[in-house]
């Protein structure tokens, strides 16, 4: 706490922190205080009037008035009360007013039961409609295939259209008309076009944006089966809150976590959950028949007979891991084949780049950044990342560090920094300084200065930006003018800045450019500046993997490594190898094998061809642990028992080992025996078994209901299928249980399954769990960081700059395009992120397609390595001559490698 | 324990004992020409009040649509967790309705919470109380017996009208 006051609420007096506004510090007394508008990541405007309290000038004073707690800055010595019959009046009074236009249809709307507005409505005892005229009604809109718009059920407190414009820079979703005819939506029907619009469903306090697959299959907040998750689409590992009912994933929700994605999560995130529902899913082992070359379906036991029968006549075991399966999966399968056999399933160059940005991190004396320091950063350098679509929450952090330093300049005219309004009206559109750097336009272009070039040029840029700090990084020479220009620019703000920041990543295959932003880091380091340096990888376990004691080679080394020394059995563990090399190379791999293994939980490529396939269960049925970029290690856990043939990675292997005779893995029974194996045997992980409470975890003797206490049905949910109720499963891997009954306080902050309190049904609720709000859970925040940056040793630079790129005549340079719908394996399963993948294509610049005649949409034929592909063109602006934007991981789309040439004909 | 002493002793008519006899005959008597009470049931029916509290049954509306917008307050207002809801999507104005909606009859204790806690009166507790299952199966009620038309719920939605 900087600066601290006293404070009398309702004649007790509390010491809080003084440099925040009544409102907040009432909620972090865990007062209750109605509110609206106000929301602890979009600080106050004050447009409500809902959080109204009576302020004493002295203890002489009775009478007192009323202010906005949201906008009273905090003085020593202030006496308030909540509970003055005229505040409570008031606020019975404005709710009263927000009543009379909203519609009584809570029972079919989805946000019931979980509705800050039924809270608000019944904290303030307002229970009687005394007005007796016409409701005012709109016309909805379609938002597209996430979001549900009923216009209807708005309070006009202006919290989405904060959070859409000022918060997430959404550009096509306004406020519109006057008076008592206010509209939120956009111009005209349309898909939401900012890729974090999903938070609308949390951010609104009532249900005029509801979450459309959910509204699909809905079930009340009350009936549902939660459990504590991590997203996996990505690999910042945001924090999830997983939601079940009969055996079908209904909804994800943002987990607040401080220290990582805090109140939202991104799109792809909150609406690509369905792909653990998708007709795809392997529900139950397969074996293929010898015959007929068709699946038939297996229980898990003749399963398990049937692959120890595979494994008894083979020599040689190769084992394929995942950075989409846990820590615990692929060391159980490390432990089986051993070290020598184990591949990570990446391709060589990426474990390459991501091996590079470890050791970096590692042995440098950069740190590495959650998401909440990025916001808190001044300065910014993005390196070749294109961040909305590679790793979308750090692009919607970028978007709140653009503004530290505008807000510095609220200070002097003692503008408290919470006044939202007031701040934004004094910094206007002013911007922090940022500077991109990519061969494509990014979303995050608008609020930031941009270097258009391909990874060479971007490498030599921050190499030029790294010289200007310390010699110790090699000079450029030859650069151009712009180059110059910019780098004079980009150093002069790294001068200046308090908090500065580097993000690079993999995503352009370029070691250079990875260098080049670890060269910037060290380099304003040694000259005694501090820096952080983040990195994003491909997935969301990728940084797990790289800090394994493995030999980090990857699919190519292993089709290298059988031509030498064969092998007859393939285990693949949650890896579509087709995703990660080219298609005939994987063909003979595959076809090398006697026996082919896989265990994964959606149908792909690689499983279609396996001999048995082992139904493993999703993030959504499976407990687990994941390391994200940032080097944090955090737990998920299962949300519902999906019965005895869908079972974790780490169970199967472990059972298939003990069928193989190897009785010493016997005694790994649960997660902690895994997790306890895996940090003694990789001290890296040393404490990764105490990021969560131990499985005999117990308050007051009782586990953690996965359930909040009034689910309803249980009498009767099963009991169509048979009248005596079932025993309800049991979790023998956590101290979660998945029935209602158990301890009705709030758990660990590691373990929380839901955010629920009395009379805070809505996520608002998440206000009483933290120690203050917007800041950390009681207990602290889960994960636990592994890496720490080495200070006091001189740290290596690194000299090798590439040359400029050139353009070659005819041929043209390979870069990829991601897309944050579409680019993921698992996410475009889900059918309202398919909605919104692209179909294939190839990007050409304006200027180069002006040369060729080309036009936009047109097909034309592409030659790369050896094949030729027809596929219609897109048009872009801003793409560099001589470079041709290949998107990456969509269905339908060849995979081209990165960094390779190819060339055009016209169709 | 002290014999308790009775408040009266006999009389001598009553120690005589047959004029007393004559007296519960001679009651006998006159009943059996009184109108009779009993109900013979179940060759006669017992048509309870609109007040009684009878199985739950779900409100049929004229045009055959159930009311139920499948909301979820009765599954979870009921103290048994007998009900269970799964709404699903519709044309109709209601924009939801249950998909499947069952009780389970072995655990309902006529509480009438679900009666009481729907926003749009489409469970209410009807006339009919003869629950007899000959096995455990038959006792978990799904939309096929629970939905009843309205013309037969009359008398308890006005009943509700008046006194909820």
């Amino acid at each position: 706490m900087a600066k601290t006051a006293k404070i009398t609420v309702d004649g007790k007096t509390y010491e809080v922190d003084a440099t925040k506004n009544l409102l907040e510090v009432c909620l972090s007394l865990k007062l209750d205080l109605p509110y609206f508008c106000w929301h602890p990541a979009m600080g106050s405007v004050g447009a409500c009037r809902q959080c109204a309290v009576k302020k004493f000038r002295d203890e002489n004073d009775k009478v007192g008035k009323l202010f906005m707690a949201c906008m009273e800055p905090i003085v020593d010595g202030m006496i308030i009360s909540i509970q003055d019959a005229e505040a409570k009046e008031f606020r019975k009074g404005v709710i009263e007013w927000l009543m009379t236009n909203h519609p009584h249809d809570c029972p079919v709307c989805d946000e019931g039961g979980e509705c800050h507005l039924q809270d608000m409505t019944v904290m303030t005892g307002h229970d009687y409609r005394r007005y007796r005229f016409k409701k005012r009604t709109y016309k909805n809109q379609y938002l597209g295939p996430f979001i549900n718009h009923e216009m209807n059920r708005c309070i006009q407190c202006y919290r989405c259209v904060r959070y859409y414009r000022d918060y997430a820079g959404g550009k096509d979703f306004d406020v519109f008309g006057v008076h008592n005819t206010v509209y939120f939506g956009r111009h005209e029907d349309g898909v939401l076009e900012n890729e974090f619009s999903g938070n609308l469903v949390e951010v609104c306090p009532t249900g005029v944006f509801t979450d459309k697959t959910l509204g699909k299959h809905y079930t009340r907040k009350w009936d549902q089966t939660y459990a504590p998750s991590i997203c996996v689409h990505c690999s910042v590992g945001c924090n999830t809150i997983a939601a079940e009912r009969y055996g079908l994933l209904r909804r994800v929700q943002s987990r607040y976590n401080g220290e990582v994605n805090g109140y939202f999560l991104c799109d792809r995130g909150r609406f690509g959950y369905e792909f653990v529902n998708s007709p795809k899913r392997i529900r139950k082992p397969l074996r293929k028949n010898k015959e007929t070359r068709q699946f038939e379906e297996l229980g898990s036991e003749d399963a398990l007979k049937y692959i120890r029968k595979l494994l008894s006549d083979s020599k040689r075991i190769i084992g394929i891991g995942s950075a989409r399966a846990s820590l615990e999966s692929n060391f159980t399968l490390l432990s089986f084949v051993e070290k020598q056999n184990f591949y990570w399933g990446e391709s060589d160059r990426n474990i390459q780049l991501i091996q590079k940005q470890y050791d970096i991190l590692r042995n440098g004396p950069a740190r590495t950044p959650s998401l909440r320091d990025i916001e808190k950063c001044d300065v910014v350098i993005v390196l070749g990342e294109d961040l909305t679509n590679t790793a979308p929450m750090i692009a919607l952090a970028l978007r709140q560090s653009v503004r530290q330093e505008p807000v510095q300049s609220a200070t002097p005219y003692r503008i408290p920094h919470w006044q939202d309004q007031a701040v934004r009206e004094l910094t206007q559109d002013e911007k922090g300084p940022i500077f991109i750097a990519t061969p494509l336009a990014t979303r995050l272009d608008e609020i930031s200065e941009t270097y258009r070039a391909a990874a060479d040029d971007i490498a030599r840029l921050g190499f030029m930006v790294a010289n200007s700090f310390s010699d110790r990084s090699p000079l450029v020479s030859g650069a151009t003018d712009e180059q110059k220009k910019l780098s004079g620019k980009i150093s002069e703000a790294l001068k200046k800045a308090k908090r500065p920041l580097i993000i690079a990543g993999p995503s352009l295959q370029s070691e250079a450019v990875i260098e080049a932003a670890a060269n910037i880091a060290n380099a304003m380091i040694t000259s005694g500046k501090t820096c952080e340096l983040c990195f994003t990888v491909p997935e969301v376990n990728s940084m797990g993997m790289a800090m394994m004691d493995i030999t980090h080679q990857g699919i190519e080394s292993a089709f290298e490594a059988l031509k030498n020394k064969p092998a007859d059995t393939l285990i693949i563990l949650e890896n579509d190898l087709y995703r990660r090399a080219e298609e005939q190379a994987v063909d003979s791999f595959l076809g090398k094998f006697k026996n082919v293994i896989v265990l994964d939980y959606l149908e792909n490529s690689t499983s279609l061809k396996a001999d048995a396939v082992l139904s493993s269960g999703s993030f959504a049925e499976s407990d687990g642990t994941f390391v994200n970029n940032e080097g944090r290690a955090q737990r998920f856990y299962q949300v519902y028992d999906a019965g005895e043939n869908i079972k974790e990675s780490w169970r199967w292997l472990r059972d298939i080992m003990l069928n193989s005779g190897l009785h010493e893995f016997g005694k790994w029974k649960i997660l902690s025996d895994f997790t306890n194996a895996l940090s003694k045997a990789m001290p890296v992980f040393d404490g990764i078994n105490n990021i969560t409470p131990p499985p005999g975890f117990r308050i007051a003797g009782e586990k953690i209901p996965r359930e909040p206490f009034r689910y309803s049905g249980r009498t009767a949910m099963f009991a169509n299928k048979s009248v005596h109720e079932p025993k309800p499963p049991e979790d023998i891997d956590s101290p979660l249980s998945f029935t209602m009954e158990g301890y009705r306080g709030k758990p660990p902050s590691s373990i929380i399954p839901f955010f629920w309190s009395p009379g805070w049904n809505s996520q608002q609720a998440i206000n009483k769990y933290q120690i203050e709000i917007g800041g950390a859970l009681h207990g602290g925040d889960p994960g636990k960081r592994l890496i720490e940056p080495k200070s006091g040793k001189t740290p290596a630079f690194f000299t090798k700059i590439p040359q400029a790129f050139s353009p070659r005549n005819g041929d043209w340079f390979v870069v990829p395009v991601y897309h944050i719908f579409g680019s993921e394996e698992l996410s475009v399963n889900a059918p309202g992120i398919n909605e919104l993948t692209p179909k294939p294509y190839v990007m050409i610049s304006s200027e180069d397609a002006g040369s060729l005649g080309l036009t936009s949409e047109k097909q034309i034929e592409l030659e790369a390595q050896g094949k030729t592909y027809s596929l219609p063109a897109k048009l872009n602006l801003g793409l560099p001559k001589g470079l041709i934007g290949i998107p990456k991981g969509l269905p339908g789309m060849p995979e081209i490698k990165t960094g390779s040439w190819v060339r055009l004909k016209m169709g | 324990m002290p014999v308790k002493k009775r408040k009266k002793d006999f009389t001598l008519s009553e120690k005589l004992y047959i004029p007393e006899i004559m007296k519960g005959l001679g009651l006998t008597l006159k009943h059996m020409f009184k109108p009779k009470v009993t109900m013979e049931y179940p060759e006669v029916k017992f048509n309870p009040p609109a007040a009684f509290r009878g199985r739950p049954v779900l409100v049929q509306e004229e045009n055959g649509v159930e009311r139920c917008v499948a909301c979820g307050l009765c599954a979870r207002v009921c103290p048994a967790l007998a009900i269970e809801v799964q709404a699903s999507e519709t044309n109709l104005d209601k924009e939801r309705f249950p998909e499947r909606f069952e009780i389970n009859m072995i655990r309902c204790i006529f509480c009438g919470f679900c009666e009481e806690v729907c926003p749009e009166e489409a469970i209410v507790m009807s006339k009919d109380y003869e629950l007899v299952f000959r096995n455990r199966n038959d006792a978990i009620f799904g939309k096929d017996k629970l939905l009843v038309p309205i013309a037969k719920l009359h008398d308890r939605l006005e009943f509700l009208r008046n006194f909820k």
